[in-house]
């Protein structure tokens, strides 16, 4: 369905004076550096990651509004074209896009009905008539009372909105839709029923999903997939049921450390990384967690490029610590709280 | 579920209708003064054959060089015209000329700054720094050298005006177009695969449109003052016509004497000028939110 291979968007930095002078290069934003991910159709990916590794870079190149630097993005088999603009109108209706900021995402002078109207006349080639038709449509299926197309955006609540930017994503029947932080924006008690509206949309329309989000525990609940992606690289991939039993990749074991558990009580290793997340500009050498890693082996870790190794579960990790050793170390200390349960009791 | 609009409570009114904007105008004195006197120019400007006592150059010269009385309300100048006649008859032709000009200069400003600020790189460089080289020069002068190349007629004074306005127009177009082409909804609508004339006018154009009002008119004003300036330095629209800064040049000569025919035009100028630069001062509180009336 959606593959994407080795790809790297790399954003342009000014020349300082001294580069200048010496002739030198501006070393580029690596923005996200050399990942492959696989989508399979039907199936919801999660990316999670930290504010700042590249899970917006990575989505915005699939969907065309970033411009990729090098690799492959295939979605049915075709490869996509790096510019939006070379894109064909097909193409545009297979890929949809719902937006982290619902305040953003819609025009303040359209009605939400011109808004939704818009996808019907332009990529489904719908008359006037025909649209408007499927506008009420579209409202009834995001649980939005009809007369909403009258509304200007100021008139709707932030999960309003956000149910209409989700509206306008599923009006062409994508293949693939990428929910881009599409509840973090929203308060926890709206945030739930976006998701949930996610996930039944998705099973209406037999769509692919793919769910960015920094929330281990909302993409935990709504993925069948899981990417664990630090400063631009993948760092574990795994089945959404794999990826909370151990062994984890030492940075996902500390992102399962900060998920806050509904049961007080239950045990849970507190892991604070040291350090800051590194410059995109300046990446440590080998592995690009091992500066702040809590379970650093040695000069291997800065010297040399990870292994992925493969689990039994077909979990992939990339670290260069033995899988049985990072399970025999790490199966002691694990939050056995599944995330599902942190989410349901909302 | 079936659409029914009129069962809806809080069925508002697009955030710029034109009702809410006079009545917002009109809340705070100074923007209502100024509005009140816009319009009644514009009415004059309408109606003004209707009002005017005597005919544009009707020359009545046992009434020559008469001070203000019951039959000539402003007096009469040096060759026995009407100063009250021709003072409402140039509200018409300083009006429209102004009013055209600017309203081509917006045009003009709006297509180059949205194109400018959309696409940025070198034609948003270009487009600017040629308009900045337009900026640098003061707008009389750079009027005064247009003339110079196109000689003087009504056309020539629009031109000037569209050539002096655009660069000020385009910049502040292209201020908002940056400042909202990063937003989601322009990426959306890209995603959609909505057409660059759609995406510039239909997504971004509405987000500019207030900074719009205000800044044109603004340039307005100044374009007012533009013409009758020209026509007090004899560069722009020619005699007969009565453009008030033509009628203070001709009446500067007799001024010791008939000092009437000079202030009555020159006052038609201060207050028209004022008039439509308060009334932009009341848009640019109207937009920027401020509450009215305090």
């Amino acid at each position: 369905m959606l593959q994407v291979a080795d790809l790297s968007v790399y954003f342009a930095t000014r020349r300082s004076l001294a580069q200048m002078a010496r002739g030198q290069a501006a070393p580029p934003v690596k923005a996200v550096d050399g990942i492959n991910l696989e989508a399979a159709r039907q199936q919801t990916l999660g990316i999670v990651g930290e504010s700042g590794s590249g899970k917006t870079t990575l989505a915005r190149a699939i969907i065309g509004l970033a411009e990729r630097t090098a690799g492959d993005i295939r979605l049915l088999g075709l490869s996509l074209p790096p510019k939006l603009s070379r894109r064909h109108k097909d193409l545009l209706q297979q890929l949809q896009y719902v937006f982290q900021n619902p305040e953003e995402a819609l025009n303040p002078y359209l009605t939400v009905g011109e808004t939704l109207r818009r996808p019907f006349i332009t990529l489904a080639q719908h008359t006037r008539a025909e649209a408007d038709t499927a506008v009420q449509q579209l409202l009834t299926a995001v649980r939005l009372p009809a007369t909403y197309a009258q509304r200007l955006p100021s008139q709707l609540s932030g999960g309003e909105k956000q149910r209409v930017a989700i509206a306008r994503a599923f009006a062409t029947h994508p293949d693939l839709l990428i929910a881009d932080e599409a509840v973090s924006a929203l308060d926890v008690s709206v945030q739930a029923s976006i998701l949930n509206l996610l996930s039944e949309l998705q099973h209406e329309h037999h769509n692919t999903l793919l769910f960015i989000s920094h929330d281990l525990a909302v993409v935990g609940y709504l993925a069948d997939e899981i990417a664990v992606v630090y400063v631009g690289q993948l760092m574990e991939v795994a089945a959404a049921a794999a990826l909370f039993a151990p062994p984890y990749h030492p940075y996902t074991e500390a992102l399962l450390s900060s998920i806050p558990l509904a049961t007080p009580d239950a045990a849970q290793q507190q892991i604070r990384l040291q350090g800051d997340v590194p410059s995109q500009i300046n990446k440590p050498s080998g592995c690009p967690f091992h500066p702040r890693c809590p379970r650093y082996l040695g000069e291997i870790c800065a010297r040399e490029t990870p292994p992925w190794q493969t689990h039994a579960n077909g979990k992939r990790i990339f670290c260069h610590i033995p899988l049985s050793e990072l399970t025999r170390q790490q199966a002691q200390l694990i939050p056995l709280e599944t995330p599902e349960t942190g989410v349901n009791t909302l | 579920m079936t659409s029914n609009g009129s069962s809806l409570p809080t069925q508002l009114s697009p955030p710029s209708s034109r009702r809410s904007i006079l009545r917002e105008l009109f809340a705070r004195p100074a923007s209502a003064l100024g509005t009140t006197i816009f319009l009644l120019f514009v009415l004059l400007a309408i109606c003004g054959p209707l009002l005017a006592p005597y005919e544009l150059n009707q020359q009545i010269y046992s009434d020559a060089r008469q001070a203000p009385s019951a039959t000539h309300w402003f007096g009469t100048d040096n060759l026995g015209r009407d100063v009250f006649s021709r003072v409402i008859l140039g509200a018409r032709d300083i009006l429209t000329l102004s009013g055209l000009g600017t309203l081509l200069a917006v045009l003009s400003g709006v297509t180059f700054g949205l194109i400018s600020g959309y696409y940025g790189g070198l034609l948003d460089e270009l487009i600017m720094r040629f308009f900045d080289s337009l900026l640098a020069m003061p707008a009389l002068l750079l009027a005064l050298l247009l003339l110079g190349i196109l000689g003087p007629a009504v056309s020539s004074v629009m031109i000037v005006i569209v050539v002096v306005y655009t660069p000020i127009v385009a910049r502040v177009v292209r201020s908002v177009v940056l400042s909202v082409k990063t937003k989601a909804f322009v990426e959306a609508a890209r995603i959609q695969g909505e057409s660059l004339w759609r995406i510039l006018f239909r997504e971004i154009l509405p987000s500019v449109l207030p900074a719009l009002a205000v800044e044109a008119s603004l340039r307005f004003s100044y374009a007012i003052f533009l013409v009758a300036s020209l026509g007090f330095l004899g560069v722009g629209v020619q005699p007969p016509s009565p453009n008030w800064g033509l009628m203070v040049n001709e009446a500067r000569q007799h001024v010791s004497q008939l000092p009437w025919a000079l202030y009555f035009p020159a006052g038609a100028i201060a207050i028209v000028v004022i008039g439509v630069n308060l009334m932009a001062d009341g848009l640019k509180r109207v937009w920027q939110g401020g509450t009215v009336g305090k």
